[in-house]
């Protein structure tokens, strides 16, 4: 997971580089760099994020609108800007972001201002109890556990290990029907693009794991799918025809990966 | 709008054919939903798509620059890249163009009015781009500022 602040500009920052392929300004000239050997190495990419990133305001609207949640925590936010999941909850929904760089949290706080029951903190997602047991988070939640937990677009920067025990410390943390919504990447580490790319991550300091998502459904136990399961970025958005045979190669065939709400 | 009986015709064209405008815009939009800031869900861009067609439709109506600027600081503000704004603005364009056909004499003038409109928004959206960026770079000063007082504390 990416382990640099944001503001650390003598290498490139894997939040910066995804900052640029999705459109924004957010970033310097060496993540840019980065950025556009990426682009070349793997076309579909900056598609595949903005496909992930499009959920947000979808996974707003059905944990708070449809689901009645009240509750949402969120783990390695980034920067809370337009389209986050604050702007698209239902009205007195308490949105608890968090990040583990210092400068991320300053600087979202900076844009968050006095927005009423939103609230950011510096956590690592790896250890979501250091969160969940701070003071100021148990004040803010008082006995509600029946919560809807988010790590969108995080799963890639974790081992397998990080993952399991992530979903145990969530399980035994939370009540029953508690909600986890979460983004999993699936594509083949073994395709000559991708290692090149995995290689990339790996030069700048950060390591990205591609897995099946036979693998991670036994990583998530005892969490189960709702009704809805594990869909495709194309079935979540209702779109067809996104890749080319090479980008299917590379991501498994429907976007790049897949996005669920598991259910306590 | 100039206000003579031809130009009254096309706005009556063009709001009755205010579906075939939406459908027109909505492609635009779809066409370029990929190089949008990540706020547009693809299922968002139909109600985007009529809203944006409302706005030229209202300007017809009362061509206020104004509002159109405003319109136009709205789409950046809500991530809209510019080349999807270049495509709706070649949609109105285009839709203009059909609507005033085969009454050749009648495109000048409705001509002028969709540029004083695209002119006005194309302002705001420019405006306020330019805007967000400064707005950026500011609150990353104060962010990295109050990260490192807290870390000498």
């Amino acid at each position: 997971m990416p382990e640099q602040s944001l503001l650390d500009t003598t290498r490139p920052n894997p939040g910066r580089i995804y900052d640029y392929l999705l459109g924004g300004h957010h970033n310097f000239e060496i993540d840019r760099m980065v950025a556009e050997q990426v682009r070349v190495l793997i076309p579909f990419l900056p598609k595949a994020m903005r496909m992930m990133r499009w959920c947000l305001q979808d996974i707003a609207r059905t944990l708070t609108y449809e689901r009645g949640y009240r509750y949402i925590i969120d783990f390695a936010s980034g920067l809370p800007t337009m389209g986050h999941l604050h702007t698209a909850v239902a009205p007195g929904t308490v949105v608890i972001y968090s990040d583990r760089d210092p400068i991320c949290v300053e600087y979202s706080k900076e844009i968050l201002g006095d927005t009423p029951n939103v609230y950011y903190f510096q956590a690592d997602c790896r250890r979501p109890e250091e969160l969940l047991n701070r003071p100021e988070v148990q004040e803010i939640l008082g006995d509600n556990r029946r919560v809807a937990f988010v790590y969108w677009g995080i799963t890639m920067y974790m081992t397998d290990e990080d993952i399991a025990r992530v979903a145990r410390a969530l399980y035994d943390w939370s009540d029953k029907e508690s909600c986890w919504a979460v983004f999993v990447a699936e594509g083949d580490p073994d395709h000559p693009n991708a290692r090149k790319f995995l290689e990339i991550y790996q030069q700048i300091g950060e390591s990205i794991y591609m897995r099946p998502l036979s693998v991670f459904r036994e990583l998530v136990q005892p969490w189960r799918p709702d009704a809805l399961g594990f869909r495709t970025m194309e079935e979540w958005h209702g779109l067809q025809d996104t890749m080319t045979e090479e980008d299917k190669q590379i991501f498994a065939a429907g976007g790049g990966g897949y996005g669920v709400y598991l259910i306590k | 709008m100039g206000g003579g009986v031809g130009i009254e015709e096309l706005l009556q064209r063009m709001e009755s054919g205010r579906e075939a405008l939406t459908a027109r815009m909505r492609a635009a939009l779809e066409e370029h939903a990929f190089t949008n800031r990540a706020l547009f869900p693809p299922r968002q861009l139909a109600e985007f798509a009529r809203q944006e067609a409302e706005s030229f439709l209202s300007f017809l109506r009362d061509p206020d620059e104004a509002m159109a600027r405003e319109r136009g600081r709205s789409l950046a503000r809500q991530g809209l890249s510019h080349r999807s704004v270049l495509a709706l603005t070649q949609a109105l364009q285009e839709v203009g163009w059909e609507s005033a056909n085969p009454e050749v004499e009648l495109w000048p003038p409705f001509q002028q009015t969709i540029g004083h409109y695209v002119r006005a928004l194309l302002e705001g959206y420019m405006a306020a781009r330019e805007e967000s960026i400064l707005e950026q770079q500011e609150k990353t000063r104060q962010a990295l500022l109050r990260a490192l007082q807290q870390r000498s504390e």
